[in-house]
């Protein structure tokens, strides 16, 4: 389509463009392992390198998407002339892209992210520049078939752009936080995006060898405190933004006394009542979550040292299970309400509540319900068929002391979101166990006073979450219980409890109150 | 404009003017009656409207995820020596006959030491129970078996150092009357399960009520229909609950729906919520005369429920009131506030006394509130159950002597800085002890609980943040934590 001359003149000078980065590149490279010699004593230099990382980035982003926009646009005829300047935008973007990725790895090298993060953002930055070049080459370098050139071109440069959209949002999460830029939006667009606004979402690989203050206390700061607390934004004097800041406190003196968390003014005031004015964060703005209070306080008692590691200090249980859940290994939380679910159908709920059935949400944050029938003199079994389309909310329920037998179990059985159910003084069997093998997420089971006997244990020993179960006043036997215990030693079986008549009573030294 | 402003607001444009003289010429005598009943804040009147209905006891959704559903409080009025029960200062013995230091005198007041009293070592012998060591005295034998499921606070605080405030305080988080009581601020938040009892019964055992009388357990300002109904383990269960003689269920159910149907008229025109809760009220007594007379007759529990608690039925005992406490739980009652007096051993007779009256109590309290914990274990309700056991205060490790002079029998006056409290169940730790006293078990030194806080935790297992369960009343929100309470995490599980 294009007249031969106008192409190979661009050519010319991309050539002399490329050769150009090439030894910028190599520009860099030797600066950065320059820089990067150990005992070189440069760190000051490499952060002040490293800190026009956030100057540079703005380039690649602009220039590769000015490349694409170019590109596209020139596919049309009126802007037919674009076409010539794309690979002159597309080695200026390289360019900026290696000068970038240089910055940003001396960076990194002070520390202060949270790694896995930094890690992320540090590999999609690089796979931004590769593909950058890649298309550059492809856009400039002959190949026999013009045709494949051209497709591998438009791939490279859209999986460039790709990346340079991922890259970049990592890069803004690790300078404002996670979740910066969703933390407005409004509630019914989360919920419909099943964006889940945890405190929790940090995941670490190994958390054993995370630094406390770097990777557990230090995000915090930044993301609740920082915004108030920094170099031009100085509330009460005191800055957050770096641990020496920290430790120099503020205004009313140091805001943290190693090892005295009771004395230290910053931890004082996140913990804090609500109406407390001196309440940090102030206002009404959401306070710190429990669990980060708790690393802060872990973290002063230990002697508030920005080098300590996890496994260097001493873990109370408190602290294991936090660290259990920041790295993702949280099997004993009950994980079904981490999971949302649809709220329940308002007609079911209302049928059943009409029929004096007790069914309540688990609590105002959630859609999950629970359910009684203590109301419910006759049960009829149409009422408990109707628990079915709650099925997917309902996670506790009480039948005791009802007339419910075998032939409601067969739809208990469907109610499978179930982690409680009560069953005490019913007319249930080992029949209608049977179908309760169906609900994998019952934790706790009461069957006291019914006349299930050692046929049902098999049922009972393979549901997967069971941990309690009550047993008290039935026909399960001696060797029944013996067998449960060997047999799936994660369900404690509850035989019911005797008091044993004591030695002595003490009474008062003479008889003169009749005893 | 918040939409509280935007109903204060219709309220005054409603209440114009003209409106007023209109309404003098008929309804003088109902401005009297609404400054008696209704106080002088018209936004709490607007809200209560919002906010109560001919089904108050509807159950509520709490504010997080609950661990527990019910409470049960075993309230020891009089306050009992947790020097002879649970917190053992052998220190204490080796003092004891001494006159006591003037630096634990200096600065305090006391109910009725006077002059420099003796200090009193432990009228009890201590041991080591269970798997987690706690260490019970032998005045417990039954309640030592069942250590490995409690949660001892060894250094509750309160404000108070008489009986009738101090209970006031445990019970309504304030040391005057006119507050609401905790049951009634529980069932305010969250309702109760079960339509046809109330949600919130108290029990009474021992020679006497409370010293704080029934406000320990009314609703104060909230609707009366949160207060706490007393009922009785023995005779009839709620008093006037049966039909005179001669009045069949039907003629009461008519009479019911006529004086309701004029009430709720009455309520159309004036709005008071009071008299939604007198609706609310005479529909639940009349279900409750079926259904409080099968739940309350103990005599329906087998032989060895019986002996496990030491009931005898018809006569009322604590024992009893435990069983029931558990029957009553069990069918979705939210909360059940038990209180046993005499526990107040100060010496001066043999029925209050640390080697006489005292022991008495321990007997009777000992098996049946080990057979409770036991009993809603083996039924798989513990768990979401709390079990709260206290006085309104503690003893202390001097000697009483009343007036300067040695009193006929052995005692400990009130004391306010450090007592012992126990909890189990509804998601607290199992086999725990926290804080600690001094070596005389005189002032606390770690792990204080003040009452506030022991309220908010309650609450917070519950499900409800006590920030947050608040009543507008007189032109601002009132808790039962009032302006205090922090959550008592350590504690746990």
């Amino acid at each position: 389509m294009k007249p031969h001359q106008t192409e190979k003149k661009p050519k010319k000078y991309a050539w002399f463009l490329s050769i150009s980065a090439v030894l910028a590149v190599l520009t860099f490279f030797v600066v950065y392992f320059w820089l990067t010699l150990e005992d070189s004593g440069r760190a000051d230099l490499l952060l002040f390198f490293g800190r026009f990382h956030i100057l540079l980035v703005h380039l690649p982003i602009a220039l590769l998407l000015l490349a694409a926009i170019m590109e596209l646009f020139s596919r049309f005829r009126p802007f037919e002339y674009l076409g010539r300047s794309v690979t002159f935008v597309l080695v200026l973007s390289a360019t900026a892209s290696i000068a970038s990725v240089f910055a940003g790895l001396m960076l990194a090298t002070g520390g202060g992210y949270n790694e896995s993060l930094l890690n992320s953002h540090k590999w999609w930055g690089i796979g931004v520049t590769f593909f950058t070049i890649a298309a550059l080459v492809f856009k400039i370098l002959p190949i026999s078939n013009p045709k494949i050139s051209e497709i591998i071109y438009g791939l490279t440069l859209t999986v460039a752009v790709v990346s340079l959209f991922v890259a970049s949002h990592l890069g803004g999460s690790l300078t404002h936080g996670q979740n910066y830029l969703i933390a407005y939006m409004p509630d019914q667009l989360k919920n419909l995006l099943r964006i889940d606004m945890d405190d929790n979402a940090v995941m670490f690989d190994n958390i054993d060898e995370a630094v406390i203050f770097s990777d557990l206390v230090f995000p915090v700061f930044n993301d609740r405190c920082v915004s108030c607390h920094n170099p031009d934004r100085t509330e009460g004097d005191l800055r957050l933004d770096s641990f020496d800041h920290l430790m120099r406190g503020g205004e009313n003196g140091p805001a943290i006394i190693s090892r005295s968390p009771d004395n230290s003014d910053l931890f004082l005031r996140i913990i804090a009542p609500r109406n407390d004015d001196n309440r940090m964060p102030p206002g009404n703005r959401r306070p710190l979550a429990d669990h980060q209070i708790e690393i802060i306080k872990w973290w002063i008692l230990e002697g508030a040292n920005p080098e300590l590691a996890v496994n260097e200090a001493k873990l109370t249980p408190e602290i294991e299970t936090i660290l259990a859940q920041l790295s993702g290994k949280s099997p004993e939380s009950p994980v079904i309400y981490d999971v949302y679910v649809e709220p329940a159908d308002a007609r079911a709920v209302a049928q059943l509540t009409n029929a004096g059935i007790v069914v309540t949400p688990v609590s105002r944050e959630h859609n999950y319900l629970r359910s009684s029938f203590v109301n419910v003199e006759h049960i009829d079994p149409e009422l408990v068929r109707s628990l079915s389309q709650i099925a997917s909310q309902l996670v506790w329920l009480d039948l005791s002391y009802t007339p419910v037998s075998d032939e409601h179990l067969t739809i208990i059985s469907g109610l499978h979101a179930l982690t409680r159910l009560n069953l005490n003084a019913t007319q249930i069997t080992d029949e209608g166990i049977k179908h309760l093998g169906l609900l994998e997420n019952l934790e706790h089971l009461s069957l006291v006073g019914t006349s299930v006997s050692d046929a049902s244990l098999e049922t009972l020993s393979e549901l997967p979450n069971l941990k309690n179960l009550y047993i008290w006043q039935t026909n399960i036997s001696d060797a029944g219980y013996a067998w449960l215990a060997d047999h799936n030693p994660e369900i404690e079986a509850d035989r019911g409890h005797v008091l044993a008549k004591p030695d002595t009573i003490i009474l008062p030294a003479d008889d003169e109150y009749g005893y | 404009m918040s939409i509280q402003n935007e109903a204060k607001i219709k309220t005054v444009e409603y209440v114009t003017r003209k409106h007023f003289l209109k309404k003098c010429v008929t309804g003088l005598g109902a401005m009297a009656l609404g400054s008696l009943i209704g106080g002088c804040d018209s936004s709490n009147t607007i809200r209560s409207i919002d906010g109560i209905s001919a089904s108050p006891f509807i159950p509520k959704a709490p504010h997080f995820l609950a661990k527990a559903k019910s409470v049960i409080f075993l309230h020891m009025a009089g306050a009992p020596s947790q020097l002879e029960l649970f917190d053992y200062k052998p220190e204490l013995h080796k003092l004891h006959g001494q006159d006591c230091p003037p630096s634990l005198l200096d600065g305090k007041r006391f109910a009725f030491i006077q002059g420099v009293p003796k200090m009193l070592g432990p009228q009890a012998t201590f041991r080591k129970y269970g798997k987690s060591g706690a260490i019970v005295s032998n005045l417990l034998p039954h309640f030592s078996q069942i250590v490995d499921h409690v949660t001892f606070m060894k250094a509750v605080q309160t404000e108070e150092f008489n009986h009738a405030p101090g209970q006031l305080l445990m019970q309504t988080g304030h040391s005057r009357p006119g507050f609401p009581s905790f049951g009634s601020w529980v069932t305010y938040g969250l309702g109760s399960e079960n339509q046809n009892l109330p949600g919130f019964v108290v029990l009474l055992s021992g020679a006497n009520q409370p010293d704080a009388g029934r406000s320990v357990f009314g609703s104060g300002f909230l609707p009366s229909v949160y207060q706490g109904v007393q009922c009785r383990s023995e005779g009839d269960p709620v008093l006037y609950l049966s039909n005179p003689d001669g009045v069949s269920r039907n003629i009461r159910r008519m009479a019911i729906d006529a004086i309701n149907n004029i009430n709720e008229k009455q309520y159309q025109e004036i709005g008071d919520p009071e008299i939604m809760s007198r609706i609310s009220q005479y529909e639940m007594a009349y279900r409750m005369q079926i259904s409080a007379p099968d739940v309350m007759d103990i005599s329906k529990e087998p032989e060895p429920i019986q002996q496990m608690y030491g009931t005898t039925p018809g006569e009322s005992s604590f024992a009893n009131n435990c069983l029931l406490a558990r029957r009553l739980v069990e069918r979705g009652v939210r909360f059940v506030q038990l209180f046993h007096w005499g526990w107040d051993a100060h010496g001066i007779d043999k029925s209050e006394a640390l080697n006489y009256g005292f022991l008495e109590r321990c007997r009777e309290v000992d098996k049946p509130m080990s057979a409770l914990v036991l009993d809603l274990k083996q039924r798989g309700l513990l768990d979401e159950t709390i079990i709260v056991w206290g006085g309104e205060f503690g003893r202390t490790p001097m000697l009483e002597n009343r007036g300067g002079t040695d009193n006929p029998y052995v005692g400990r006056d009130h004391h306010n800085e450090a007592f012992t409290m126990w909890v189990a169940g509804g998601g607290f730790k199992e086999g725990f002890s926290y804080g600690e006293t001094d070596e005389i078990g005189y002032h606390a030194v770690s792990g204080k609980v003040h009452i506030h806080d022991l309220q908010a935790t309650i609450l917070h297992q519950l499900g409800m943040d006590h920030e947050k369960l608040t009543y507008h009343f007189q032109g601002r929100d009132f808790r039962l934590t009032d302006v205090h309470g922090h959550v008592v995490k350590d504690i746990l599980a």
